[in-house]
């Protein structure tokens, strides 16, 4: 077949669509990709010149499909202004996706695009149910109504596959919170209808709703179907929330056949994107989702983004040209997947691929969270829920007194060793016994033991080396003993006295006030700095409490090596007093149980007088959900983002200037980033004698020097995808400084006044303002940390600003890292004692 | 207070001074529940005065704590750090000399931080914050040597037989009461020693390398009133309003010391503790010495003739003059083991090590000429 050179791309079209001769298909598509590529770089400058450093120009004409310039998916989602090939006032509509990982992706569609995806996905659709129109039962809601806004690209997705419809039923409602509710009445009237009928339908829906809110209440009804021959039931839109509730597609295909009688090979899940909208790949007759005609897959290795053969595992790329109005012709989507066919095999021809999940996001880990899971309401917490009662495994790792998982830090613990704990109520009371010898010493005296361990940890051949690079130096010197009464003199109303007894408040005798222990103080760890759970728990035994941690998992050997220094611990004090370090280790214990434990997690949250957690979103939500006993305190630390400000006043060149530099690639590198008081973003302010974009890369060249002072941790390979699709992102916005090998990124970015998405790992995005006070509307009840540097009375004034918007503290840049009091805008030890008011009032 | 380090001219004392007969009675309005009470021996054993500083002060609850005689040491202070912290107070009153008050502001010290590293709190300023438990009240029962309102403590190093100095200004005590009635049963030696180290710390701190001339102004007044008074309080015990003036001049002196500092013959005095010697005694003694080898000096020279003429003598030949007579009116001579018992040939003996360490004290580095083992040599022959 011949196609008109000037319009390579809508020749596809006149391909079939799965069945094309192979080498024909490749030629044509190899073609209109090189038309699609012209196009978009002589309209798009972004494209152009992010295709043009890396050797790409107008006069380029690629022959290999994996040197076509890729944009990674998350492009679409922070510089969608830039991601535009035609005019403005060309664009027909705006897609956004359903932000399921957070910021929507948002692509502007054209006129000619919109064409084209509606001929794609027919075309598609065509292929799979026939050219026959028929009644589709759709699993969502009424478009027509006033849910349309809600709907975003779903509506698009739902849109394009109902072309084909004879007959429309919406068999969903919206409530007034936007929840979808299943009309069962007109689900099952349809079924009916359609049943009796004997016309061959197609039940469409997004595949949770399908399964979650048909199948599987109609199983549960025992009410069936057997839908007429030739039916199809099409579904679209990702495994991952049924994956969390344990249902793999072999259980969907099965529990669908028998919900409503459809076969398997009926049963059709179809794979596509927002950011490349119109093209779908549904599962081929022989299995795996198959690449129609006007589209290709490449598998990328996920940290150097080389093609894999065939067979690997890797990022799956997807090549269409048909995109017109921006230049999302290749693109790399956070999908993991192999190839698993090409050639002929039952009749379809495009290459073949099985999606195996998605890369694993880095961790939004404890506190440094990502701002799309705090939008989620906490949920209430109770005092009067049911209690569970059902099976549970809770693990002694620590305690009282007895280390169960000493050894090397590195080496795995097998869970069945460890001795269990049948009754969480009854190691509490052994705890909370245990307290008690806290009371023969005095606050400066249990100060002294902890000032004493933390020689041990420091010691040259200390079990704890391997972690001098984690945060135990630092660790140590906040537990040194000075250190430690500043933070009890602070807390404790000035003077840390209290807690040995009443002294007089407001400067008179009559009214005399003393701190005592609040109890039992149970502590829900977090993995993201191992040795975060010390600050607290060195605090809460000084105010004499017990304390109960639950690991963050049940390879928690840090925290239990850091208590065996407190083991035969003595110390003499110049009153000629003999301390002992085992009488702190006998109120103190640590569990591991599973995180769906939840009998464990309500005994031990009802067995506390202070719920103190640390952690994400979803974590910090689930222990506030627990039931809890009456008058128990919690202390939530995150999920909190930080950020850093620069004024123009200290731009100017000197050594000052080069020590402030310094400090921000500290706090960019300390705990790699992963600490919630750790900056994503640092705004620098236009006007200087240094321009933000000097600033960035004179941080780029510190972030390197910092990797000396502050070695930096092996990355897991999840992580370094991330970081590689973040710097392939900035490109097109900005500029990028980086390590070769990941340890380290600077990325300026001047498309605007906003925060850049927690990436972790020394990642850091520098943006441009003309002046500081842009950055507050940034500030709110999430934003911990903001590192200030400004001068005068503009400093006292953006503090007070940002403070009165919420964020929570504002060190120095150098120092943001550094666990002080208050932090999280509280006083610890405060909260972890009770005031007791003698004489007066 | 400001954290300075620079050598600018500032006023520091106790943050509050009450003075005057039944001052401390004062102490009644504390905001205290739990009261220390750290005494002199003398005092411990003195149940007259011990019932009249018992009856000066209310509390929940009050313990008095008996100081060990003489120069504290780490060890002398052990009993008492141990005794305040089984009892837990939330102030602390010393009550005595100024070896009960420096022996009492080191148990503080201990009692604040039972695991203070003993050779950081010797660093100067090396002192944490105080105060975290327990203020601090001094009630002096001699008056001259300004620990009332002094940042500093002195400890006897029973090794080397000198002293060594805890420097802070946490150090300076919340009150000082300068009440006349304390000082009834002290010794009549006790009284003069203490005089002439008051005396001798306006006369060396005068003319310190340190400036500050708004506290040579007390000095000049503490010179004036020491050379005036000292005698009459010394005599007569029951002469209320000699005493209480010696203590406002001793209190003045006490500034001197604390924010110009004493020269050369404080440092040599640092250095006589172990010789059987009081502080008083041997800051006394070496006064004169020390100021005609500091004057030889023209500078200094002037500085003491501009001091005599300002307090009515002529010169300042005659200011030494002066000093001279008022330790022959406390009967004290010229000589240090004549009237002290101290031992002479071992000071003879150990001239070297007593040399080396005065030129390392905290002293020498105000003094207003520099000094080497030479002159400390002459000026310990000028008193032996």
């Amino acid at each position: 077949m011949t196609v008109k050179a000037d319009n390579r791309i809508d020749a596809l079209f006149e391909l079939p669509v799965f069945s094309a001769e192979p080498e024909e298909a490749r030629e044509a598509f190899l073609a209109a990709m090189n038309e699609a590529l012209r196009h978009h770089l002589a309209s798009c400058p972004a494209f152009a010149r992010y295709a043009g450093k890396r050797g790409v120009d107008a006069r380029t004409r690629l022959e290999r499909l994996e040197n076509f310039p890729f944009l990674p998916v998350q492009a679409f989602k922070e510089n969608a202004s830039l991601l535009r090939s035609v005019s403005e006032d060309e664009v027909r509509s705006v897609l956004k996706s359903s932000a399921t990982s957070g910021v929507p992706s948002v692509v502007a569609v054209d006129k000619l695009t919109a064409k084209r995806q509606v001929r794609a996905l027919a075309a598609v659709l065509v292929a799979v149910f026939g050219g026959q129109r028929r009644p589709f039962i759709v699993l969502d809601v009424d478009p027509q109504g006033a849910a349309r806004a809600a709907m975003g690209a779903r509506n698009a997705a739902v849109r394009g596959f109902l072309n084909l419809a004879r007959e429309v039923r919406y068999v969903m409602t919206m409530d007034e919170r936007g929840q979808l509710q299943l009309d069962q009445v007109k689900l099952r009237e349809a079924l009916d209808e359609f049943s009796k009928a004997g016309e061959p339908v197609v039940v469409f829906g997004f595949t949770y709703v399908l399964y979650a809110h048909a199948v599987e209440p109609l199983l549960k009804a025992k009410q069936t179907y057997e839908l007429p021959e030739g039916s199809f039931v099409a579904h679209i839109g990702g495994w991952k929330k049924l994956a969390d509730r344990a249902v793999d597609a072999q259980r969907f295909v099965s529990d669908v056949n028998h919900a409503f009688g459809v076969v398997a090979k009926r049963i059709v899940d179809f794979y596509g994107f927002t950011e490349q909208m119109g093209i779908t790949y549904p599962d081929a007759p022989g299995g795996g989702k198959c690449c129609p005609v006007f589209a290709e897959v490449i598998v990328r290795d996920p940290l150097t983004h080389e093609p894999l053969p065939d067979g690997q595992e890797g990022l799956l790329e997807f090549l269409t040209p048909l995109p017109h109005s921006y230049p999302g012709i290749a693109v790399l989507t956070d999908d993991m997947g192999i190839i698993t066919g090409r050639g002929k095999q039952d009749g379809w021809t495009g290459t073949r691929f099985r999606v195996t999940g998605r890369a694993k996001q880095a961790e939004a880990r404890g506190c440094g969270d990502i701002m799309a899971e705090k939008v989620v309401r906490p949920r209430q917490a109770s005092s009067t829920a049911t209690v569970e009662t059902g099976p549970s495994d809770v693990r002694l790792l620590f305690g009282p007194g007895k280390n169960h998982v000493a050894g090397d830090l590195q080496e795995a613990v097998s869970l069945e060793t460890l001795p269990p704990v049948e009754d969480m109520a009854v190691l509490a009371r052994q705890l909370r016994e245990g307290r008690e010898r806290l009371d023969a010493y005095s606050l400066d005296e249990l100060i002294a033991l902890i000032g004493a361990a933390t020689e041990r940890w420091g010691a040259a051949d200390s079990p704890l080396a391997p972690l001098r690079q984690q945060g135990l130096q630092y660790l140590i010197s906040w537990c040194r003993a000075d250190a430690l009464r500043r933070t009890a003199d602070e807390s404790l109303r000035g003077a840390r006295g209290f807690l040995d007894g009443f002294r007089p408040m407001g400067g008179t005798p009559r009214r005399m006030l003393m701190a005592r222990p609040r109890g039992l103080v149970c502590h829900w760890l977090s993995g993201n700095v191992p040795l975060l759970a010390m600050l607290a728990l060195a605090q809460s035994i000084l105010c004499r409490n017990a304390n109960l941690l639950k690991a963050a998992s049940r390879f928690s050997r840090t925290l239990p090596l850091l208590l065996d220094s407190f083991r035969g611990l003595e110390v003499t004090t110049h009153a000629g007093r003999l301390l002992k370090g085992d009488d702190i280790l006998a109120s103190i214990g640590i569990v591991y149980f599973d995180r769906d434990d939840r009998a464990a997690a309500q005994a031990m949250s009802t067995a506390a007088d202070v719920r103190l957690a640390w952690g994400g979103r979803e974590a910090v939500d689930s222990i506030l959900a627990l039931p809890r006993a009456l008058g128990s305190e919690d202390v939530i630390f995150g999920p909190k983002l930080s950020l850093m400000v620069v004024g123009r006043e200290l731009l100017e060149e000197g050594r000052a200037l080069q020590k402030l530099i310094r400090g921000a690639a500290t706090d960019a590198s300390v705990f790699d980033q992963y600490a919630c008081s750790s900056p994503h973003t640092l705004f620098v302010e236009t006007g200087g004698a240094v321009s933000p974009v000097v600033f960035a890369e004179r941080l780029g060249a510190e972030m390197d020097k910092a990797l000396a002072r502050i070695p930096k941790e092996t990355e897991d390979p999840a992580a370094l995808a991330q970081i590689q699709a973040l710097r392939l992102r900035a490109e097109l916005a900005g500029q990028v400084w980086q390590a070769e090998d990941g340890a380290w990124t600077v990325i300026y970015d001047e498309s605007g006044v906003s925060l850049a998405s927690a990436s972790y790992s020394r990642t850091i995005t520098v943006k441009p303002v003309a002046s500081a006070e842009e950055v507050l509307p940034l500030i709110t009840g999430n934003t911990q940390t903001v590192g200030l540097a400004m001068q005068g009375e503009r400093r006292l004034a953006f503090a007070r600003q940002a403070a009165l918007r919420g964020a929570e503290r504002f060190p120095d840049v150098g120092r943001m890292t550094f666990f002080d009091s208050p932090w999280d805008g509280l006083y610890l030890m405060e909260r972890l004692v009770k005031w007791v008011p003698l004489g007066g009032p | 207070m400001l954290n300075l380090r620079l050598p600018l001219p500032r006023f520091l004392s106790a943050g509050e001074v009450l003075s005057g007969k039944g001052s401390l009675a004062a102490l009644k309005a504390l905001d205290v529940a739990r009261l220390a009470v750290l005494v002199s021996p003398s005092l411990a054993r003195d149940s007259g005065q011990l019932a009249y500083v018992e009856g000066s002060l209310k509390a929940e609850s009050v313990e008095v704590i008996p100081m060990p005689g003489g120069e504290p040491t780490l060890e002398s202070v052990q009993p008492v750090v141990a005794a305040l912290t089984a009892f837990r107070p939330d102030w602390i009153v010393a009550v005595g000399g100024g070896s009960v008050l420096d022996g009492a502001k080191l148990a503080w010290i201990f009692y604040e931080y039972p695991d203070v590293d003993v050779e950081r709190i010797f660093r100067p300023f090396g002192l944490p914050s105080l105060r975290g438990k327990a203020r601090f009240a001094a009630v002096p029962a001699t008056a001259g040597t300004g620990s009332e309102v002094s940042s500093s403590t002195l400890l006897l190093d029973p090794a080397s037989g000198s002293k060594r100095a805890v420097v802070s200004h946490e150090l300076l005590p919340d009150i000082a009461i300068l009440d006349p009635a304390v000082t009834v049963g002290v010794p009549p030696e006790a009284v003069a020693a203490a005089g002439l180290d008051g005396l001798a710390h306006a006369l060396e701190g005068y003319v310190s390398k340190f400036k500050n001339p708004f506290i040579d102004l007390q000095a000049e007044k503490a010179v004036a009133v020491l050379l005036d008074r000292l005698v009459e309080s010394w005599r007569d015990p029951a002469d209320v309003e000699a005493r209480l003036e010696v203590m406002h001049a001793a209190m003045m002196a006490g500034w001197v010391q604390n924010l110009k500092v004493p020269g050369v013959g404080h440092a040599i005095a640092h250095q006589l503790g172990g010789f059987g010697l009081s502080h008083g005694h041997a800051a006394g003694a070496m006064l004169v010495p020390a100021m005609q080898f500091n004057s030889e000096d023209a500078t200094v020279q002037e500085r003491y003739a501009s001091l005599a003429q300002r307090i009515g003598l002529r010169d300042d030949l005659h200011l030494i003059d002066a000093v001279m007579q008022l330790k022959a009116d406390l009967g004290l001579g010229d000589k240090l083991a004549a009237h002290t018992g101290a031992d002479r040939q071992a000071i003879l003996i150990e001239k070297t090590t007593i040399a080396a360490g005065a030129m390392n004290d905290v002293c020498a580095k105000a003094n207003p000429v520099s000094f080497g083992e030479d002159d400390v040599a002459w000026l310990l022959d000028e008193v032996l």
